[in-house]
């Protein structure tokens, strides 16, 4: 282990450099990871308390992925170049479009298969259509247990319908989404919009009515609490979901950088907090925390762990179209809110597109969101990325929540959080059991 | 003032230039085309229009990275630390150039659209960024990554020299504090941790090893001292060049902390052992070939 001799002035550059040295030197294979490096954990870090800049900070991200994968048998220096060529100049964040969102539950047979509509979205620029598709040679099952193997196109290649309203629009479209040989769940895209008014719509021919009513919800938006960045860095970082890593694998090396850097005392009593949360954090949504010592963390860990490992969720689905404004950079729109008895999914829409989830990323400064919830009885849930695709403007994917929603919640807030800023999504639950009690909102 | 490049060995690689195997060969800090008579004319002619070639294209790339703090981020830090033999190397970008067995650097002549060296992949017309994100031409930026990606797969020792040459030239810059200087010292202290740090944990084993580095002036006295359990080496930035380039970190057990020489023939080492002791002087002379 290399220490830089103590000096007076911190010299965050010279920090990371020597850490960069350290991990290109460390022992075995553990460093050699050319993707996602450590390296960027404590750049980050740094940077999120203002010790050094977004741009020196890419530098030397750039300079170490670069040096790393050219000494990886298993990666190769294009991983570094596609994590930097995916990587673009930050964008001022744009509202999504306004959206007319219909729920559906409406079966279309033909020779091929099955189509289960589930929900329309027009907007002035897209139209997209929710399903479920069963080709016909396959049994129907349940959505739970159902392999999930395929992405994009493959057994589905001929499921590009053609679409209209009922202001003479046509338009083809294409089908994305993800499934094995029984189902696939996606999105048709008309290629063309179809009118955001129309009273229906028809999908090859079949005439689909659209008169349902999106379920009811209030959206605000809220400033977070003023914090230390250091201390609002960490537990930040605890609650970003990574789609490929899970939680990170330790904060050490961002809490002795933070300590280096003057901005965490090293007797800060935040450090053994969130210390102990990441050992209680289970490694998959779906084990029980690791932790004896949960009761002892703090709001909102320790009503999250607690629950964790439950199977008593409720089931239901409810469709949304909950359409927040700009908040902290972010536009978000919750499509769907599904419960199920070992957690809850969600389907949203984000712009700008969220970095920091591909397997490549090296991005010192990634533009996340965390996606919190919390009930009426005092509970907490946190999301992790299920699935997505986008680009640079705006992304779609699915936020799974853990852990298992109270059987009892009649109220559910759904936090999607940025740095400074959250949106509150507030939704009755209408599926809650008759009798209890909602405490915000009482009858 | 001696010349920083004495007693440090010829280097050279073969290359693939047009429909013939060329050799390139570093030489008393500079690199030559050793099958080219006249490179400035082919220089002048490609520019003119005519038919690029790789040799030149090498020597021009070399040129052009001759002080760039990069090489000294990439390249090797010592014998533990090989860059991978990866069919890859050197293969990032539209214009690849793939590493060749035995230093033999492969392409042929041909001016491509970045304008890298003239040089692409034998067999290969669009590399990995036909599966990549990438859109349009490369970014100037790309194309020098990709242009020292290749020098440093080149081969028979010039990655080495390659380092020595930039290692040389910021020493030379050490001396006169400036902007540029300024913004390059964290990066010159980390290249000299990083090749004192592999050549101590060649040396004394990694395990439990804690060590500290100062980056001393060139006057100053190198040190390297053991203490509440830390090794503290003290060595100035020219350690790169002296030392390391000459591949002398370790010799006979000991540690290298300065080389000398007046004449490039007779070399005076001090060194310290294994227990941290007291410098040693180890005189070194080499045959007048």
């Amino acid at each position: 282990m290399w220490h830089a001799p103590a000096v007076a002035r911190f010299d965050a550059e010279l920090y990371l450099r020597l850490a960069g040295e350290e991990m290109l030197l460390g022992p075995g294979d553990q460093g050699r990871r050319p993707w996602n490096p450590p390296l960027s954990e404590i750049a980050s870090a740094l940077l999120a308390v203002g010790a050094i800049s977004a741009t020196k900070a890419q530098a030397v991200l750039d300079d170490y992925s670069l040096a790393e994968a050219l000494r990886s048998e298993h990666g190769s220096p294009h991983h570094m170049a596609i994590g930097r060529a995916s990587r673009s100049p930050r964008r001022k964040a744009k509202a999504l479009k306004p959206r007319r969102v219909v729920p559906c539950d409406r079966m279309i047979e033909n020779a091929q298969g099955t189509m289960q509509i589930r929900r329309v979205v027009l907007a002035e620029d897209s139209t997209t259509i929710a399903l479920t598709w069963r080709p016909t040679t396959s049994p129907r099952r349940s959505r739970r247990g159902r392999s999930r193997f395929m992405f994009g196109s493959g057994l589905t290649s001929s499921l590009s319908p053609t679409l209209a309203d009922d202001r003479g629009t046509t338009a083809s479209s294409n089908f994305e989404g993800g499934g094995s040989e029984e189902e696939w769940d996606g999105h048709l895209t008309a290629h063309l919009p179809l009118a955001p008014g129309t009273a229906w719509i028809e999908i090859d021919g079949n005439r689909i009515e659209l008169t349902g009513q999106p379920w009811p919800c209030e959206i605000s938006i809220e400033p977070l609490a003023e914090a230390a960045p250091a201390h609002r860095y960490l537990w930040r970082r605890l609650s970003v979901p990574t789609h490929f890593h899970g939680p990170p694998e330790s904060l050490e090396p961002s809490i002795d950088a933070l300590i280096a850097a003057g901005a965490l005392p090293p007797d800060d009593p935040v450090i053994d907090d969130v210390r102990s949360v990441l050992e209680a954090m289970p490694q998959h949504p779906g084990m029980s925390a690791s932790s004896r010592a949960v009761r002892s963390l703090p709001q909102p860990w320790r009503s999250l762990l607690l629950r964790q490992g439950k199977l008593d969720g409720p089931e239901g689905t409810i469709t949304l179209g909950a359409l927040t404004p700009v908040f902290d950079g972010f536009s978000a729109a919750v499509m769907t809110l599904e419960s199920q008895p070992e957690g809850m999914a969600m389907e949203v829409d984000v712009t700008p597109g969220i970095e920091g989830h591909g397997p490549f990323n090296t991005s010192a400064n990634p533009r996340q969101l965390a996606w919190w919830a919390a009930d009426d009885r005092g509970n907490h849930y946190l999301g992790q990325i299920g699935g997505w695709s986008g680009s640079d403007d705006q992304m779609r994917g699915e936020i799974n929540l853990w852990p298992a929603l109270h059987p009892k919640a009649r109220r559910l807030q759904i936090m999607p959080t940025g740095d400074t800023a959250r949106a509150v999504i507030s939704v009755q639950l209408p599926w809650a059991p008759a009798g209890s009690v909602d405490k915000d909102h009482p009858k | 003032v001696n010349a920083w490049w004495l007693g440090l060995s010829p280097a050279q690689a073969t290359i693939t230039c047009g429909e013939h195997h060329h050799r390139v060969r570093w030489e008393a800090g500079s690199l030559r085309a050793l099958d080219h008579v006249d490179p400035e004319g082919e220089r002048t002619l490609a520019a003119l229009g005519g038919q690029r070639c790789a040799c030149v294209d090498v020597l021009d790339a070399w040129e052009r990275h001759q002080d760039d703090l990069r090489v000294l981020v990439l390249a090797s830090r010592g014998r533990r630390d090989q860059l991978a033999p990866n069919e890859e190397l050197g293969a990032v970008g539209p214009q690849v150039v793939q590493r060749a067995p035995a230093g033999v650097f492969r392409g042929r002549q041909r001016r491509t659209g970045a304008g890298f060296m003239g040089i692409t992949a034998v067999g290969s017309s669009s590399g990995w960024t036909a599966y990549g994100p990438m859109r349009g031409r490369p970014s100037r930026r790309a194309q020098a990554e990709n242009e020292l990606i290749a020098l440093l797969g080149l081969g028979g020792g010039l990655q080495e020299r390659l380092v020595a040459t930039v290692a040389a030239a910021w020493r030379q810059r050490l001396g006169h504090a400036d902007r540029a200087l300024a913004r390059a010292r964290p990066q010159l202290r980390a290249a000299l941790h990083g090749r004192v740090f592999a050549a101590l944990g060649d040396w004394l084993g990694t395990s439990g090893l804690e060590s500290e580095l100062r980056m001393i002036g060139d006057r100053d006295e190198p040190k390297l001292i053991s203490g509440y359990g830390v090794v503290r080496a003290e060595l100035p930035f020219g350690w790169l060049v002296e030392v390391w380039a000459r591949d002398l970190g370790t010799i006979w057990g000991r540690f290298c902390l300065a080389a000398t020489t007046t004449d490039g023939l007779s070399w005076r080492l001090t060194t310290v052992g294994p227990d941290l002791g007291p410098p040693a002087v180890i005189t070194v002379q080499l045959p007048d070939l």
